[in-house]
């Protein structure tokens, strides 16, 4: 089998963005900018190849899961959208798993966890 | 013998700075023992065999500025790969992301998908981490075949399993 050269080229950039972010401090800036790079050279294998396929399946996951990871939870909703399309069936749980984990992420932002404070003033 | 400096021998399709990273952790992890021209105890599918492994020698100050639990890691991975190369010939596809019960995905002269899963240790217990990790790559087995590879730097030792139909 002789291996795509651009999605060869992709495997070795993601394989490297992977390790690198991997020494990054978990959810620094550092490492949420490596994951949405991540998420983008995912994305790309995910449009070179068949959803039903193990380096597809691995592809549309990992775009989400990558942009969860990066904090961006627009974009992983926006691709479990897409991805859904035409996921076969063990492809769409996984992806309908992480979706939920995006739906909970944009609650937070949406339901800010604000409560009241009581406090007493007194005459000085 | 197997010169782990030169891990794109095996896999030149491993991107250079990453291949230079896990060769320099392999060498800061082997030489807290031993030195360049060791023999590694390898057991291949249950055969023993004894494998040579060179590198460029490292110095204290090397060592100095490396965290000792990613230099024994990343220095596992090196091993690993360096010998699912030399003994499988499987070829590197990708690296896996967290959370996928595995770490490298590779591609063996059939073209059949490999899902491994590396640990590496310094001088901590052998056998319970190999229990642990055949778990993990079990759970991996959608993405292929399962195989795990352990080392330890003691020795140093290390064991590669699986890959295969018949495991």
């Amino acid at each position: 089998m002789t291996p795509d050269p651009t999605l060869q080229n992709l495997n070795a950039r993601i394989s490297e963005e992977i390790f690198f972010a991997g020494r990054a401090a978990q959810g620094s800036m550092e490492a949420q900018s490596a994951y949405l790079r991540i998420s983008a050279l995912e994305e790309q294998i995910a449009r070179l190849t068949a959803p039903d396929a193990v380096d597809g399946a691995l592809a549309r996951v990992g775009a989400v899961s990558a942009a969860l990871r990066a904090g961006d939870w627009l974009r992983a909703a926006r691709l479990v959208d897409e991805f859904m399309e035409d996921a076969p069936a063990d492809v769409a749980e996984e992806l309908r798993a992480l979706g939920r984990e995006a739906d909970d992420a944009a609650r937070v932002v949406q339901e800010p966890d604000v409560r009241p404070v009581r406090f007493h003033l007194e005459a000085a | 013998m197997i010169d782990l400096g030169d891990l794109r021998s095996h896999h030149p399709e491993l991107a250079d700075a990453l291949a230079r990273a896990l060769s320099h952790h392999a060498a800061i992890a082997l030489q807290r023992r031993h030195h360049s021209g060791v023999e590694l105890a390898l057991s291949l599918d249950g055969e023993e065999v004894r494998v040579t492994l060179t590198w460029p020698a490292t110095t204290n100050a090397d060592a100095a500025m490396v965290d000792a639990k990613r230099a024994t890691e990343e220095g596992a991975e090196c091993i690993a790969l360096a010998l699912v190369g030399r003994f499988r010939r499987w070829r590197i596809e990708r690296r896996l992301q967290p959370g996928e019960s595995a770490d490298w995905l590779l591609v063996n002269d059939a073209g059949e998908r490999i899902v491994l899963e590396i640990s590496g240790t310094d001088d901590g217990p052998f056998e319970a981490r190999l229990r642990q990790k055949r778990g993990q790559a079990a759970l991996a087995a959608a993405r292929g075949l399962p195989a795990v590879s352990v080392v330890r730097f003691l020795e140093p030792r290390a064991l590669l399993e699986g890959g295969s139909h018949d495991s």
